[in-house]
């Protein structure tokens, strides 16, 4: 269908009165030969009407609007039967530069040239429709594993639950009671897993696969193509998304020798007390004695590196719950805890006072300096640190290590993903799946496929039945989406996806490499990338890595934007008036430079922004190109990366900033100053400095000089 | 469709932070409809009012930028702000929910250009900010304020006496007359993501807050680091504005306490090792001490106190604060505790006290009373409350972000279950 | 408090901190656990005694109600004693009521310092062995108690401890705390006063001759009669407020009453052996005076194994505590 542009520039909220729209105007009819451009004091109120008649009757299917910044309106200006360009000439012009201003109207001038440019390069885009499957596959049948099994049958959608044992119920169906839950948080209450598995056995949409280990995963949402093997027999199924509820191991308790594990066996690890508690023998296992003293040693934090220290949370609870056990079972028993800082955040409180009342629980912080045996056949137990003062010895009849938890680690077991980057979940530094973990918990990097319960951190079974719940809405989401071909978070419903224009490529293999979600895999032996769509979260990383840049999308492409890094006109040898290319990452970096608007903080007017999905679709030539085109400098405005890394795509600005080091190579070839191409981290909240920061940079451009390819 | 078996796919989710944000938006991309009820004139509830989130320390707003475009982008999402919820009637699948909405005075023809609030005469404090500065009468609730529409403070403007705002504004997006609405929703389940508030420190009578100018709260202290706070993000002593050279963070201010709140925020700690980096990122020389009784930095937060702890310049004492005397003149406070480590008594002379004052549950004193089981702190006890209704985020228990996001996106499968088996019925 | 939890009897006895507590019952407001400290301290002070108390039957039996006849069956054997030798037990003396004729002065004086130089010694082994407690436990500097014992009697004399627990008044619990600065400081200045008084009297009798009983108008009767008032004023208060308080100060134990008690009664027969000698009854004044004695020689006798021991233990852990910075 041919493309029919409309441009309406509005004046409203001091755009009017800073820019002279008329000369817009001009350009979008003169310099575009766009038919349709309309002006407006308010297009967002009464005026949208005139849009959509344009729509209805002038066949504009490709609208451009100068207004205020796409971040707002975004309902208004919902157009469906045409695709929409928001020019953003409210923050970023006229409510952060001085009006009237020659340079102000030659912002707003490239503004609307990049926006009409960026209209007439994208296609709507064709959706992948061809993976429908609707069925969860949820990978361990513990509390989090049967709740997401629940979870998805109640929710009308099928599920395959595979457990590796040959029972249902994980770790709670070893746990005797558990913490309490209910008010007013006293009393320990029963783990309640029977219910669960026979709720989860009886289920017709759930099928129970115990004994069964997921041999390979290979595919993408809506069309997982599993493998199981159960009983030496291998059979094969499909699944659109993936629970992985693989749970925890207890901590590998030989790392704890100088606390007498191994050496004696009256040291023995919580969950050892946890299995001598349900199976009633609370006795000493040197000589089978009734228990009457016993220590709990919580082995947690900076002091004690041998430990698991990421489960103190959990693990401070199991010791109360021990010590609660001891003293039930034997009311003359007195047991010590020794700890650092007792975890028990929020109503655990009340457990842990309760516990604390107990005349015959005796807490004390400090640290185990040793562990002897005693004459008695028990053992003496030398706590230092304490702030009853002097050094502490106790005589035990029992010494327990709280140990902690483990993530099974999926890269060795549970998923088998057949997939070019690995066959697990990539790990963030600590060993549980990479996600941005505080407001995205469930977005793993491997699209589909969500991870609950212990192993994606340590948690208690309510939280666990919690975990399972939600990765099961995640994964009934990924189904959902995949069968309308739309992407999930964070680009949710995105319909685009790339492609290869594969005549030129390489076979470099780098757009496998870098995909954060090993979205691209290579065709075996030809070694040609083939995305499978699915996985793709529409960042575009691969764009940017792509040495020869044949990777697009069909409403973002390579030619896209080097056509608008183009429409920008370059004032030819004026020292006052640099041009300088800003690719600003659209999720934090360019809400920012709207921020500095609302505050009307001033920003230079040599900068044109060109907002990018993640700076990690930038590619290096497409900075390169901008130095040839005239550009004095470019500027990558993008979220922090490193452990802490703020990047909603993971990896992308990390990417980006070791592909700078090739645009400065580039740079130095072209005898330009390497410094006139900067990457910058910009947060969202940081718009207070931004202008400041803006402001630096011009004058570093300036004082370098200009560029002197200007005009090649 | 017969009344008796009628059932609806909504769900209605009351209140409009992070955890119903996340319920929502996660509802919505699985297919269902959902209505969010906020009691402010904005979304992004108390998250909105934080400078940075640990252990990354990164801006909340980084996340609630992307849910906001999600809610943008999500028809199925929709959102009353200014709203509450009166009372909650019906069963699982058929729900029947009255909602009260007070007047914005400004409608959606609002550009946020604000001309308006050049010519109004009226000041109200700063509740954004806790009090700390003002705003007109008219105003933006802050910068990134979701939706961005005006509103008028109704306790401080003088409406058609004065409207002086409707004759500045181009787009007639002002109506002084604008009067309560109430109307009905039917949803099939309910999901209660009604936050916290802080607890009030004032009555806790030995640490001075109310007393002494440069006693403050955490919340307080996140305000003052903000850019977009009091005194765009410089930490200033409130009784002189001078930088912070010192300051002590009292933990378990009113928490874990039966004089008090009983039971831990399990924030806190943390929340208080952030503050301590805003404090030494703005200051090379100021120095930072934490008193607390347990260091609580549950999971991998163990590894953020040990970065924060690292600083030479961040001390932590294991102690409770017994009094803080301030002195007249330059207003200095000098805090007595108890060192148990150090088994003596330790004083310390600083300009700032920083109390990290706990969650309080948000539904203490609510009408939502019909279905919802409520413990002695006035948190949902969540199984024990009426089928069909749950609870997500500080509803539930005092939890981080991390909790609140998860909580979230369980609840919301939790009423989609309720909504697909009453339909099945 | 986590000492005590812990059985470790020792540390906990031997620390001054346990004396040096005025029971302002802050702590006690102020415990997030409600764990009472205040009411936990006064309890170890209680045990403290009679641990420390020489010979310990003496303190065992201070503190259990059952032994209660028998430790006035000791004075009242005494007493009653002499006045068979006397003769006073069959026919009270004839005439105007002076208690000196009923049981001379001089029986009486032997008798109480006898006794008292006994209790004296038993008092300051005990304070000495609490002295060695606390040096054992909590470690000394070298320094002897000498230097600290101006301040500290100077502190004690002026009160200032308890003035601080009035510093920092919390809430609702400001009448307790704002009594026991005042209330306190009459009992002491009253019992001081109720000393220099029969001090005086004793120096009267044997230095010049002066015999009893003093007019009313003499300035140590004044002194007497007004420090007894005081005393009993004071006393009242005290119960009062023990009973209303109980809440924010902790329950009170048998030994509290028990001084509280024996304090106020024997300032109560004091005054009433006054008023019935004036009102000129024998067959009321000598009984009573003879019951007055008994309280006298309880209260003074017993002092190493009764709360009145506070005025050894706190003296010496306020010494003591002076002494260490």
């Amino acid at each position: 269908m041919e493309k029919k542009l409309g441009v309406y520039v509005c004046g409203g909220c001091g755009i009017g009165e800073c820019v002279d729209k008329e000369r817009l105007v001009r350009i979008a009819a003169e310099e575009y030969q766009v038919s349709v451009v309309k002006t407006s004091p308010a297009f967002c109120l009464e005026d949208v009407r005139l849009i959509k008649e344009d729509i209805e009757k002038e066949g504009v299917n490709a609208v451009v609007i100068a207004a205020c910044s796409p971040r707002v309106n975004t309902d208004v200006f919902a157009l469906p039967s045409a695709t929409v360009e928001r020019v953003n000439l409210r923050e970023q012009v006229a409510w952060s530069h001085p009006p009237g201003h020659e340079e102000t109207q030659s912002l707003a001038n490239d503004a609307l040239r990049i926006g009409i440019v960026r209209a007439q390069k994208t296609r709507p885009p064709t959706p992948f429709t061809e993976a429908n499957e609707r069925t969860v596959l949820v990978i361990g049948g513990g509390v989090a594993g049967m709740t997401a099994a629940l979870g998805a049958a109640r929710s009308s959608v099928k599920a395959i639950l595979v457990e590796k044992t040959p029972r249902l119920g994980g770790f709670a169906a070893r746990l005797w009671k558990q913490v309490p839950k209910h008010p007013p948080y006293r009393d320990l209450e029963e783990p309640g897993v029977d219910a669960l598995i026979r709720e989860t056995e009886a289920h017709p949409d759930i099928q129970v696969l115990t004994g069964a280990e997921v041999q390979t995963i290979a595919g993408q949402p809506g069309k997982f193509e599993v493998s199981i093997r159960r009983d030496g027999e291998v059979r094969s199924v499909t699944a659109g998304a993936v629970v992985l509820a693989t749970g925890w191991r207890p901590f590998d308790a030989t790392a704890l020798e100088r606390y007498g594990f191994g050496k004696s066996p009256n040291v023995v690890t919580n969950v050892t007390l946890e299995e001598m508690a349900r199976t009633g023998k609370l006795t000493r296992p040197s000589d089978g004695k009734e228990v009457k003293t016993v220590a709990i040693l919580q082995c947690d934090g900076s002091g004690d590196e041998a430990n698991a220290q990421y489960s103190a949370s959990v693990t401070y609870l199991v010791s109360l719950k021990h010590a609660t056990y001891i003293r039930e079972r034997c009311p003359d028993a007195s047991v010590y805890v020794i700890y650092r800082d007792m975890q028990t955040p929020g109503m655990y409180e009340y457990f842990y006072k309760k516990v604390q009342e107990d005349p015959g629980v005796l807490f004390t912080r400090g640290t185990v300096k040793e562990v002897l045996p005693d004459a008695a056949g028990g053992l003496v137990v030398e706590v230092e640190g304490s702030p009853l003062g002097g050094g502490v010895r106790l005589a035990v009849d029992l010494l327990v290590l709280a140990t902690g938890m483990v993530p099974v680690a999926s890269e060795s077991e549970g998923l088998n993903l057949a997939y070019l980057q690995g066959k697990g979940l990539p790990v963030s530094k600590y060993g549980f799946a990479d996600s941005n973990f505080l407001c995205f918990p469930y977005e793993t990097r491997r699209t589909g496929i969500y991870s609950a319960g212990c192993v994606r951190k340590p948690m208690d079974l309510t939280a666990a039945a919690l975990d399972g719940s939600a990765a099961a809405l995640k994964a009934i989401q990924a189904v959902e989406k995949s069968s309308a071909g739309a992407a999930v978070h964070p680009r949710v419903g995105d319909l685009s996806y790339p492609s290869f224009f594969l005549q030129q490529c390489t076979m470099c293999g780098r757009c496998s490499q870098e995909c954060p979600f090993g979205a691209i895999e290579l065709v075996p032996e030809k070694n040609t990338p083939f995305v499978v769509t699915n996985r793709c979260r529409r960042c575009g990383i691969c764009m940017g890595a792509c040495p020869v840049q044949i990777i697009s999308f069909d409403d973002y492409t390579v030619d896209m934007v080097a056509s608008m890094i183009k429409a920008v006109e370059i004032p030819e040898g004026d020292e006052e008036k640099p041009r300088i290319l800003v690719l600003a990452c659209e999720n934090d970096a360019y809400p920012a430079l709207d921020m500095a608007g609302i505050n009307r903080l001033q920003l230079p007017a040599s900068l044109r922004v060109i907002p990018v999905r993640c700076l990690g679709s930038v590619n290096a030539i497409m900075a390169a190109d901008a130095f040839s085109r005239g550009f004095d400098g470019v500027l990558l405005l993008g979220c922090k990366s490193g452990d802490d890394y703020q990047c909603h795509f993971i990896k992308g600005s990390e990417l980006l900033a070791t592909r700078m080091e090739n645009v400065r190579e580039t740079l130095g070839r072209l005898m330009l100053e390497p410094e006139r191409a900067t990457v910058m981290d910009v947060e969202i909240s940081g718009f207070d400095r931004l202008p400041d920061r803006l402001a630096e940079f011009v004058a570093s451009i300036k004082a370098v000089g200009l560029n002197p390819m200007k005009g090649f | 469709m017969p009344s008796s078996v009628e059932s609806h796919r909504g769900i209605l989710v009351v209140g409009g932070g992070i955890a119903g944000i996340t319920t929502a938006v996660e509802a919505a991309e699985a297919g269902y409809e959902v209505y969010i009820v906020e009691k402010n004139p904005y979304l992004g509830g108390r998250v909105a009012q934080l400078y940075k989130y640990f252990p990354k320390l990164c801006p909340p707003y980084c996340g609630l930028e992307i849910n906001f475009q999600r809610i943008k982008k999500e028809p199925r999402v929709r959102f009353f702000t200014l709203a509450e919820v009166d009372k909650i009637e019906g069963r699982p699948g058929n729900f029947d929910v009255t909602i009260t909405q007070r007047p914005r005075y400004v409608n959606d023809r609002c550009t946020a250009c604000n001309a308006c609030v050049a010519v109004c005469p009226v000041d109200r404090p700063n509740e954004f900010n806790f009090g700390m500065g003002t705003t007109k009468a008219i105003y933006l609730p802050h910068e990134m304020a979701f939706p961005m529409k005006y509103v008028i403070d109704d306790r401080a403007c003088r409406l058609t006496e004065c409207a002086k705002c409707v004759e500045a504004c181009q787009y007639n997006a002002i109506d002084l007359t604008m009067q309560p609405r109430t109307f009905s929703l039917k949803v099939g389940a309910v999901v209660l993501a009604t936050g916290w508030k802080p607890y009030d420190a004032a009555r806790i009578d030995n640490l001075g807050f109310g007393k002494y100018p440069n006693v403050i709260t955490n919340v307080m202290m996140e305000r003052l680091a903000a850019p977009n706070g009091p005194t765009k993000g410089k930490i200033l002593r409130p009784s002189d504005g001078k930088p912070v050279e010192s300051a002590v963070f009292i933990q378990c201010a009113g928490s874990r306490d039966v004089n008090h709140l009983g039971y831990c925020s399990s924030i806190c700690c943390l929340a208080s090792l952030k503050e301590a980096t805003y404090l030494r990122d703005q200051n090379p020389s100021a120095k930072a001490y934490v008193f607390y009784i347990d260091l609580r930095t549950p999971g991998t937060y163990e590894y953020f106190s040990q970065k924060v702890l690292s600083d030479q310049n961040v001390s932590i004492m294991k102690g409770k604060v017994a009094k803080i005397v301030e002195d007249p003149q330059t207003k200095q406070l000098t805090v007595e505790a108890e060192d148990i480590l150090g088994a003596e008594k330790t004083t310390l002379t600083v300009d700032l006290v920083v109390l990290a004052t706990g969650m309080a549950s948000s539904l203490e004193g609510s009408k939502l009373g019909a279905g919802v089981t409520l413990d002695k702190d006035s948190f949902v006890v969540a199984d024990a409350s009426g089928e069909g209704i749950f609870a997500a985020g500080c509803a539930r228990s005092p939890v981080d972000v991390a909790t609140a996001t998860q909580e979230g996106t369980a609840a919301a499968l939790r009423a989609i279950e309720t909504i697909q088996i009453a339909a099945r019925r | 408090m986590v000492w005590v939890q812990w059985g470790l009897k020792e540390r906990a006895l031997g620390n001054s901190s346990i004396w040096l507590c005025h029971q302002c019952a802050t702590c006690t407001a102020y415990c997030p656990r409600d764990a009472k400290p205040a009411s936990l301290m006064a309890a170890l002070r209680d045990y403290s005694i009679s641990h420390y108390a020489v010979p310990g039957f003496l303190g065992q039996a201070l503190g259990d109600p059952k032994y209660l006849p028998l430790l006035f069956a000791l004075p009242t054997l005494i007493f009653l004693a002499v006045l068979a030798w006397l003769g006073h037990l069959t026919a009270l003396p004839e005439g105007r009521i002076v208690y000196s004729r009923f049981l001379p002065i001089l029986y009486i004086e032997a008798i109480f310092v006898a006794a008292m130089t006994l209790s004296g010694l038993a008092a300051l082994g005990g304070g000495v062995r609490y002295w060695q407690a606390m040096s054992r436990q909590m470690g000394r500097n070298g320094h002897g108690p000498g230097q600290a014992l101006v301040p500290t009697l100077l502190a004690i004399l002026r009160h200032r401890k308890f003035r601080e627990c009035e510093a920092h008044p919390v809430g609702i619990r400001e009448t307790y705390k704002r009594h026991l600065h005042t209330t306190h400081l009459a009992v002491f200045y009253g019992f001081l006063g109720l000393v220099v008084t029969t001090t005086s009297v004793g120096i009267g009798i044997y230095a010049f001759g002066y015999l009893t009983p003093w007019p009313l108008w003499h300035p140590v009767k004044i002194l007497g009669n007004v420090s007894g008032l005081a005393v009993i004023g004071a006393l009242v208060v005290f119960g009062y407020r023990r009973i209303a308080d109980k809440e924010q100060a902790g329950k009170s134990t048998y030994s509290d009453w028990l001084f509280l008690d024996i304090l106020l009664l024997t300032t109560l027969t004091g005054f009433l052996s006054e008023l019935f000698r004036l009102a000129d009854l024998p067959g009321l004044a000598y009984p009573i005076y003879f019951i007055h004695l008994d309280f006298v020689f309880f209260l003074l006798v017993y002092i190493p194994y009764s709360k009145f021991a506070h005025v050894v233990y706190r003296t010496a852990a306020m010494l003591h505590a002076a002494s260490e910075t």
